[in-house]
């Protein structure tokens, strides 16, 4: 077992109640399972926020991206990456600007 | 246009050029032309030889959404070189529909005045009973005296007749145009406010067309995720964003990431402080709120640079103070960002024993202290005790200071950095860098740094790594590309929000432009337009003397790394992105003058032929 930080941001935040939280899981994970496990624990509502859709650079893309030790992983395209044990996770949206 | 000589107290109506509508479309791009044209080298911005300019875009005041939007340009008191502030509400729309796309202040006014228009109607009135009031009480006041609500103002507060460079001028109470000093220059011309009244109308060219556009427009933003998150929070949601990233401005950027955001989420603004939605001119998406502390404070804003700047910057986390500090600003007339450097600036010097609290009129300056904050920003806006040391800006304020003060002053060309540390955010550092206008991140808005997916950034800007915000390859042809396509929404006058990344690009504006404005423009003309202007630009700050060693970034982001968070060990390593930044734009690696060949490419022969700079021919041919 490890231990995965997970850090939520906008609605994510408000629908889990907390802006972030350590996670006992078994390491190494994928971010399909990553997000499975999210899914259980926080129900549809949070399955249908991460799974919103935009329009971004004239592409479809999903709404939200997953930062893994501060690097971004191309949001839901790549579920095979795997996160290890003490990464930090993040969730956040496509927001810029100021 | 209309022309006001302040000094002699006269005015006349002048025509744009069409050709200029062609070259440099209008609102900041026909304001460039125009600065550059009127205001020579060498003025002092806070004399009457500057000019003062205001101008709405081309599509401001029309059919299409989102199209608020104006920029006020003058000479910046803050960086010496160009200098602009874009702000929405609905001012500039309604100088439309007063028959007016630009106005043109020259001379100064020899006692305090507000200039009144209506249509052809013209009047330049006494403002002495104004003067020394807040933004609300000379609103409100104006408007008793006019005898109408029905008129849109845009006036300064006492942080601009104080010419404050870090002062903001404001309109529709709380919209703010509060970057380079533009304040302080209508300030310095004892204009204290303008208030116009319109009954013109705005172009539709076919109306049945028009609001099936309005229809499709309105669809898709509905159905985008991206729109309804936007318009639920506003900019407020970038603080969660921004933590995630590690970019922070905490304590002066000597952070960048907090372990507990909750308190400062847009979730808590929105459940403990907003009220009620609140939109700019004709804008489907309505990011802005009224908002409320306790029964004291009422108020309406809030933007992400201003939790930034008046919260984590100045080791602030209580949402409050933020939300009061905000309304002391827009009351004021003060730029949050500036002020917010300021005040952290001040606090760092504080922490390091530069600054005491006997040189800060007793006040606590330990990091955070809530009332410390509240009160400096009253003593900027009135220039008392330390606030007319701040009142100057951080850049400023650390040359007076001395003693490694300057290492403490995030600023770039002397204009604060906004809230997003470039040390997570590359292409960002580049765009502060190379601003026309010092320190700004909206001239490149480079998100794609952050959301663009590999394959876009490989077929738009060469490489991958155009998109992995800790790679410092690509940048400099994102950087200018962003800055050529960024610039159309403020010549248009359409808000950034609406653009964003979709709509940003040329050949989606070239169908909007005939529904607001009689004239086509094919993408590629746009494309011209956009690079033709952020080179005229460049053309003002050179004669000014600015050149490559002006490009650069607090010392800061390129020596020391942030020790913790998701951008932790990086910093910024800016003279490779130059280089190649000056490749993309066709400049001259050494000098950052752009090259004869670009400017004659672009038109701007006569611009360049006026600079001594280009007489000596040592630019032909060279890269």
């Amino acid at each position: 077992m490890g231990n995965v930080k997970v850090s939520y941001a906008n609605r994510l935040l408000e629908i889990t109640g907390k802006a972030s939280e350590t996670l006992d899981l078994p390491t190494p994970l994928s971010l399909r399972d990553l997000i499975r496990h999210l899914v259980e624990r926080y129900g549809e509502a949070f399955e249908k926020e991460l799974n919103l859709k935009t329009s971004e650079w004239g592409q479809e893309s999903y709404l939200y991206q997953f930062f893994v030790d501060g690097n971004r992983i191309p949001a839901l395209q790549n579920q095979d990456f795997l996160i290890h044990h003490q990464s930090e996770v993040a969730m956040l949206p496509l927001l810029g600007g100021g | 246009m209309l022309v006001i000589d302040l000094s002699k107290g006269k005015w006349e109506f002048e025509k744009i050029p069409k050709k200029w509508t062609r070259d440099f479309l209008g609102g900041r791009g026909i304001n460039s032309k125009l600065l550059f044209d009127s205001v020579p080298k060498g003025v002092n911005p806070l004399e009457p030889d500057n000019t003062l300019i205001i101008g709405s875009g081309l599509l401001t005041g029309t059919v299409v959404p989102a199209s608020s939007r104006f920029t006020i340009s003058a000479k910046s008191p803050l960086t010496g070189g160009l200098g602009d502030a874009n702000s929405g509400g609905f001012f500039g729309p309604e100088m439309c529909f007063a028959g007016l796309d630009h106005l043109l202040f020259r001379g100064k006014s020899s006692n305090p005045v507000y200039i009144f228009i209506q249509d052809e109607r013209v009047e330049i009135r006494d403002a002495s009973p104004f003067w020394g009031r807040t933004v609300r009480e000379a609103d409100a006041l104006i408007k008793k005296e006019l005898g109408t609500d029905e008129v849109q103002i845009l006036l300064i507060g006492p942080a601009g007749e104080n010419l404050s460079p870090i002062a903001s001028v404001m309109n529709n109470l709380s919209r703010a145009a509060a970057r380079g000093g533009v304040a302080a220059v209508m300030g310095s011309k004892n204009i204290k406010a303008i208030a116009v009244k319109g009954s013109k109308g705005t172009f539709v060219r076919d109306k049945d067309r028009t609001f099936a556009l309005f229809k499709e427009i309105r669809d898709s933003l509905d159905a985008d995720s991206w729109f309804r998150m936007f318009s639920r929070a506003g900019t407020t949601g970038l603080t969660e964003n921004y933590n995630g990233l590690g970019v922070m401005p905490i304590r002066n950027f000597q952070e960048g990431h907090l372990r507990e955001i909750a308190p400062l989420s847009s979730g808590e603004f929105l459940r403990h402080f907003a009220k009620k939605r609140k939109s700019c001119f004709h804008c489907p998406i309505q990011c802005s709120h009224y908002y409320s502390v306790g029964t004291e404070w009422s108020e309406e804003g809030l933007e992400y640079e201003s939790i930034g700047a008046l919260g984590p910057r100045c080791g602030n986390f209580d949402f409050a103070t933020i939300l009061k500090a905000n309304a002391l600003c827009n009351r004021f007339g003060l730029d949050t960002i500036g002020a917010g450097d300021a005040i952290g600036f001040l606090m760092e010097c504080h922490q390091r024993g530069l600054v005491s609290k006997k040189d800060a009129d007793g006040l606590d300056l330990s990091w955070g202290n809530r009332e410390t904050i509240l009160k400096l920003l009253q003593k900027i806006a009135f220039r008392e005790g330390i606030g007319d040391l701040l009142a100057e800006g951080s850049a400023k304020a650390a040359e007076r200071i001395g003693g490694g003060a300057e290492k403490l002053a995030m600023h770039v060309k002397g204009q604060a950095i906004i809230a997003a540390d470039p040390r997570g955010l590359k292409a960002w550092g580049l765009g502060y860098a190379v601003s026309s206008r010092g320190a700004c991140h909206l001239r490149a808005l480079p998100v794609a740094e952050y959301s663009a997916t590999p394959e876009i950034a490989k077929k738009l800007w060469g490489t991958e790594s155009a998109a992995d915000r800790f790679a410092h390859l690509g940048k400099g042809k994102l950087v200018r590309w962003c800055e050529d396509m960024r610039v159309l929404s403020d010549a248009l006058g359409l808000c950034r929000f609406f653009t964003r990344t979709t709509f940003l690009f040329p050949e989606q504006l070239a169908k909007l432009i005939p529904y607001g404005f009689p004239m086509e423009f094919t993408p590629a003309e746009l494309i011209a337009s956009g690079e033709r202007i952020n080179n005229l630009e460049r053309l003002f700050n050179i004669r000014e003397g600015k050149s490559r060693k002006d490009d650069t970034l607090p010392e800061r982001f390129l020596t020391e790394s942030l020790a913790e968070g998701p951008s932790k060990g990086n910093l910024v390593d800016l003279e490779p992105m130059l280089d190649e930044y000056y490749e993309a734009r066709e400049w001259d690696r050494e000098s950052g003058y752009p090259l004869l060949a670009t400017l004659h490419r672009l038109g701007l022969q006569k611009e360049m032929g006026s600079l001594k700079q280009y007489k000596t021919g040592h630019l032909h041919g060279k890269r």
